[in-house]
């Protein structure tokens, strides 16, 4: 999985890329102190691009959001409005523990 | 120290000492700093002296007779003073000891005293050696004249010259192409082979020898400094260890063997040429075996051929000795299965390290191996008792005839440990509960949370009818013992027999199909719900549905759907839904064996997380 991070005011936009997947710990490990190091205190993370998720993926978004709340920023999802990923975050009501916007 | 009459230093200089006719003791006492400059002469006014003036800036000097050089180990002399100034990582000094030994022996046989190396190479044994420079060192000129060693630290590492007082030295000089470094008799590969360059100047009486020391040792040396012999613990293993020494020569044998018994090897054999070599390993296989190449009879060569024959032989580790620095012998032994070579003369200090160095990775070897097998066992234990939890084909069985059903289950974790589970719980002669539980990622940390989870439902048993309520007591156990990531996907579902009837509750779990009476199209259920362990104020949906007899209720990990297929892809939800209308596989007997039967041949790779499905089918 691949990822590009830019800042746009006091917001940081990450488009990620490729799988989440349990593989990717290490790169979001990196994607969270590279948010944590732009100062910005509001973090968007794009999922339009990405192939797909597996459950092991959400694990992922929720300890980056748990890493969003311990440096109080606000994180939210950018999430297709349709496919796999639609579907994955539907079925687990994710909206109700991560922001998401269409 | 109390004063010694011979030693003269210079109270301006403390980093000077003029010593006359120094034994190894007394080098031993002044090769250290401060000391800089360390010349044998008869005071401070002797001409020798002058060689200070051209010592380099932070550099070291050492100049002796060729007969101290004769009587005293110098090259292990100068590099342990270099080493006590320089910080040198401690193969890198077995090699500089190795190559300036080659160096000074250069300069003390064939510069000063002018033996060639023909004349050399004829000599046999130790007696016949001392005879050949016995003549030579009884001519005062020949043994007036000097040795000088000097190290000069530099950019690229440290540089050792060591300068003799002969002739001079040109090696293949007439052969056309010019002079270059190659085969000369004077061991020179072994110089190359040790140092990181090689050179000679001022017509071949100085040799320079570079080391490299800032090069990162990312080989077997560096894997070896992080875990030490100490961490390890290598004195019994040595105690149990068997070298073999094979050497035509007794003396050489016993010398070696003192030096083995010296390091605490437990057992030294020892073999006069290569049939006794053979028959030795025969009756006591060795650890290792220090391998003479000149032989007579069954030389070292045959030997190693023998050996690569031998099966269990074979993987013997083998250092080959040998005087010869002749690059093809020493490639030729190589290729037959020699693991490495050491030079002779042999000095036990390199002899002790290389040994050492070869037993302490075999029992770092051991160690992991034996360590892999026990952790291998230990998993093996933790996945039957991951096993255990799951109902067997007995209690199936049992199930399936209580009931009236089919209950065809399948539980494949990708590794030893996994991170589903499924169960069935009896509630009463006319309910029974199904559940599926998934744990994100999979190994240890996932099969910790299944026994979890299993342990919990065992304590809230009583809310199993209620699946809603039974979810969210669960949840909310579950969220006090698990850290942020990790969760389940649950669906618990009671079929109620006498009320022809489905209740469940999931959290997030996607993979269940229903069908309403044996004509009813299976079809997927919703399973919406949030995620296990998350939130615990988390609130369970509970479903109702019809389930008169000819019904199906299947419940699969996501393994099952989100497996690549030919064709591009996964086979996804609706693909599942589709191989499961499929005739072949509804009026199975077995419908879920058929329905895998049918996945796996569409599947490009097998599934790389734990596949579990149960299917109930009503009668």
């Amino acid at each position: 999985m691949a990822y590009t991070l830019a800042r746009d005011g006091d917001r940081a936009n990450v488009t990620l890329k490729g799988r989440l997947t349990f593989q990717e710990q290490m790169s979001v490990k990196q994607m969270i102190g590279d948010l944590q190091g732009t100062g910005a205190k509001q973090w968007s993370l794009d999922l339009h691009q990405l192939e797909f998720m597996d459950s092991a993926g959400l694990g992922l978004l929720l300890r980056m959001k748990k890493a969003a709340d311990d440096a109080g920023c606000r994180l939210n999802l950018r999430v297709p409005g349709e496919g796999q990923i639609k579907r994955l975050m539907d079925v687990a009501k994710f909206a109700e523990l991560v922001p998401i916007e269409p | 120290m109390k004063a010694n009459p011979r030693i003269q230093a210079y109270e301006e200089r403390p980093d000077v000492a003029v010593v006359a006719a120094p034994d190894a003791a007394c080098l031993d006492a002044f090769l250290r700093p401060p000391r800089r400059i360390v010349v044998e002469g008869t005071g401070r006014d002797d001409p020798a002296t002058r060689r200070m003036a051209a010592v380099r800036d932070g550099g070291l000097l050492l100049s002796v007779t060729s007969a101290t050089a004769f009587a005293v180990p110098l090259a292990k002399a100068f590099c342990a003073w270099v080493a006590r100034w320089h910080a040198i990582p401690a193969d890198r000094l077995i090699d500089m000891e190795t190559a300036l030994h080659e160096a000074v022996s250069n300069a003390l046989l064939h510069g000063n005293l002018e033996i060639s190396s023909t004349d050399l190479e004829a000599i046999e044994d130790a007696d016949a050696y001392a005879a050949a420079l016995k003549a030579p060192l009884a001519d005062p000129r020949l043994a007036a004249r000097r040795i000088d060693l000097e190290a000069d630290p530099a950019d690229d590492g440290l540089t050792v010259y060591v300068t003799d007082e002969g002739a001079g030295y040109a090696p293949n000089a007439g052969v056309p192409g010019g002079p270059h470094l190659e085969w000369s008799g004077r061991g020179l590969g072994i110089m190359r082979a040790h140092a990181h360059r090689v050179r000679l100047l001022d017509g071949g009486r100085t040799t320079a020898l570079t080391f490299d020391l800032t090069a990162v040792a990312d080989g077997p040396a560096a894997g070896a400094e992080a875990m030490s012999a100490a961490d390890v613990d290598l004195g019994p293993y040595l105690e149990e260890s068997r070298v073999l020494v094979v050497d035509d020569d007794e003396i050489n044998r016993l010398i070696v063997q003192d030096w083995l018994n010296g390091i605490g090897i437990g057992q030294v054999d020892q073999a006069a040429d290569g049939l006794e070599c053979l028959e030795q390993i025969a009756r006591a296989r060795p650890s290792l075996i220090l391998l003479d190449l000149a032989m007579p009879r069954f030389d070292g060569f045959q030997v190693l051929e023998h050996l690569s024959a031998m099966p269990d032989a074979r993987t013997i580790p083998v250092f080959v000795l040998t005087a010869w620095d002749d690059r093809e012998a020493r490639n030729r032994a190589l290729r037959l299965g020699a693991t490495n070579l050491i030079s002779k003369p042999l000095s036990p200090e390199v002899v002790t390290a290389r040994v050492l160095e070869v037993l302490e990775r075999r029992r770092l070897l051991d160690v992991l191996k034996g360590y892999q097998e026990r952790v291998g066992q230990e998993l093996e234990q933790a996945r039957d008792m991951q096993r255990d939890l799951v109902p067997d084909d007995g209690q199936i069985l049992t199930l399936e005839q209580r009931y009236g059903c089919c209950l065809d289950a399948v539980f494949r974790p990708s590794s030893e440990l996994g991170g589903d589970t499924w169960g069935a719980m009896p509630l009463g002669t006319d309910k029974l509960a199904l559940f599926l539980a998934d744990f994100s990622g999979h190994g240890v940390s996932a099969a910790i949370n299944v026994f979890r989870l299993q342990a919990a439902m065992e304590d809230l048993k009583s809310l199993a009818p209620e699946p809603a309520a039974f979810l969210e007591a669960l949840n909310g156990r579950l969220c006090r013992l698990l850290p942020v990531g990790q969760f389940a996907t649950l669906v618990h579902a009671v079929v109620d027999f006498a009320a022809d009837s489905l209740t469940y509750a999931s959290a997030a779990a996607s993979g269940i199909l229903v069908s309403h009476g044996a004509d009813g199209a299976i079809d997927l259920a919703d399973g919406e719900g949030l995620l296990l362990g998350v939130r615990s104020e988390a609130r369970y949906v509970e479903r109702r549905l019809a389930f008169p007899p000819g019904s199906s209720l299947v419940l699969f990990s996501d393994a099952l759907y989100e497996t690549p297929v030919t064709g591009g892809g996964n086979l996804d939800l609706e693909g599942v839904r589709d191989l499961a209308r499929r005739d072949d596989v509804r009026h199975a007997r077995r419908p879920l064996a058929r329905l895998l039967a049918v996945f796996e041949a569409a599947a490009t790779n097998p599934p790389s997380d734990d596949l579990t499905a149960v299917w109930l089918r009503r009668r």
